[in-house]
C-alpha cells in the first residue's frame, strides 16, 4: 500500500498504522488480569512450585519409572482382556443411557408440541416438559463417580455399578443436548406435517430427525467417547477394566505396567475419535 | 437367484432391510454386535 492510499488519521501520525480497538484490547484484558489474580490466589494456583529441586526430582523419577515399558504376553492378554471391559462398559451405558434419553429428549422438545402450533403451549404439557427437564438435569447434574460409588454399595464391585452410573448420567446429558438439538434450526416442515394432520412421531421421524441426524449421531459418539474415558475413572473406585488396572499398578508402583496401560488408554481414545470422524464424514 | 415381484405391478416391493452392497447396513450390523456382545460379555448383574 503506497503513502497517498493511506487514511488522512494515519498520514497525519507519521504514517505509521495504529490498531484502531487497541484501547478496548488493553481495557479487556486489564480487567480479565483483575478478575483472574484473586481465583488464582484463592485456589492457591501456583504453578511454579513444579519446578521447585525437590518437586522437580519427584516429578522425574515417577516418569522415569515409565522405562522400560511392560509387554509380556500374560500382561498384554490381561490388558486386552480389559481394554474389551472398558469399552463394553461404555457402550453398555452409553445404550442404556439412549434408553432413557431418547424418549425424555421427545417429551422434553418443545417443536413436536402440538398445543404450542397455536403459539401458548397448554398448563398440563408445558408441566409435563418442565418435570422431564428438572429430571434431566438432576440426572447430569450427579458426576458418575459419586453415582458408582453408590452403586458399588448396592450392587457390589464390578462393572454392573460402572454401567448404571455411565447409564444415569450420560442419559441426562444426551436427553438435554438432543433436545436442543431438535429446538435448533428449522422447524417448518415438522410444523406443516402436524397442521396437516401428522402424529407428532410422523413428524419427528419424517421432518425432524433427518435434519439433524447428523448433528445427533456425532453428539453420540462423541459422548461414547467420553464414556470411554469415564469407564477408567470408574475403575479407580471398582467397576473393573482399564481403570482398575491402572489402579492396582500405581499402588504396586509399577511403572512399566502403569505407562503400557496408559499407552493402550491413549490409543483406545485415537480410534474413537477416527470411528467419530469417519462417521461425521460418511453422515455429511 | 429368481427376483421378487410385487403381486400388484407395477408396484416395487420395498427394498429388502439389509443389503451386501450398503455400507451403512454392515455398519449398522456392527453396531448391533458390538452392543449385544457388550452386555453378554459383561455378565451384569
Amino acid at each position: 500500500m503506497s503513502a497517498t492510499q493511506l487514511p488522512q488519521a494515519q498520514l497525519a501520525s507519521g504514517g505509521k498504522l495504529r490498531d484502531p480497538d487497541f484501547s478496548s484490547r488493553v481495557f479487556w484484558l486489564v480487567l480479565a488480569i483483575l478478575l483472574l489474580w484473586p481465583l488464582g490466589v484463592a485456589t492457591e494456583f501456583r504453578p511454579w512450585v513444579l519446578w521447585e529441586p525437590d518437586n522437580r526430582k519427584v516429578t522425574l523419577d515417577f516418569l522415569a519409572s515409565f522405562w522400560p515399558l511392560v509387554y509380556d504376553a500374560e500382561f498384554m492378554r490381561m490388558v486386552a482382556r480389559e481394554t474389551w471391559r472398558t469399552v463394553a462398559m461404555a457402550t453398555a451405558g452409553v445404550t442404556l443411557a439412549l434408553v432413557l434419553a431418547v424418549p425424555m429428549c421427545l417429551m422434553a422438545t418443545r417443536v413436536i408440541s402440538l398445543s404450542a402450533l397455536s403459539g401458548r403451549m397448554n398448563r398440563w404439557p408445558a408441566v409435563m416438559r418442565w418435570f422431564v427437564r428438572a429430571t434431566l438435569i438432576v440426572l447430569r447434574s450427579i458426576p458418575e463417580l459419586v453415582w458408582a460409588l453408590v452403586f458399588v454399595r448396592v450392587v457390589g464391585l464390578g462393572p454392573t455399578a460402572g454401567v448404571l452410573a455411565i447409564a444415569l448420567t450420560y442419559g441426562g446429558m444426551l436427553g438435554k443436548v438432543y433436545a436442543e438439538i431438535l429446538e435448533s434450526g428449522e422447524s417448518h416442515a415438522t410444523h406443516t406435517l402436524m397442521r396437516n394432520g401428522s402424529g407428532r412421531l410422523q413428524a419427528f421421524v419424517y421432518a425432524l430427525l433427518p435434519s439433524h441426524a447428523a448433528e445427533l449421531a456425532s453428539y453420540t459418539v462423541y459422548r461414547w467417547e467420553c464414556a470411554i474415558r469415564s469407564s477408567v475413572v470408574l475403575g479407580f473406585v471398582g467397576a473393573g477394566g482399564l481403570g482398575q488396572q491402572l489402579d492396582n499398578s500405581m499402588k504396586m508402583f509399577n511403572g512399566g505396567e502403569v505407562a503400557t496401560l496408559l499407552l493402550v488408554f491413549i490409543a483406545l481414545v485415537a480410534l474413537a475419535d477416527h470411528v467419530s470422524a469417519w462417521l461425521r464424514r460418511a453422515l455429511s | 437367484m429368481p427376483t421378487r415381484a410385487a403381486a400388484n405391478p407395477p408396484y416395487k416391493l420395498p427394498p429388502p432391510l439389509f443389503d451386501a452392497r450398503c455400507r451403512a447396513c454392515w455398519f449398522t450390523l456392527a453396531l448391533l454386535v458390538l452392543v449385544i456382545a457388550s452386555f453378554v460379555s459383561l455378565d451384569l448383574d
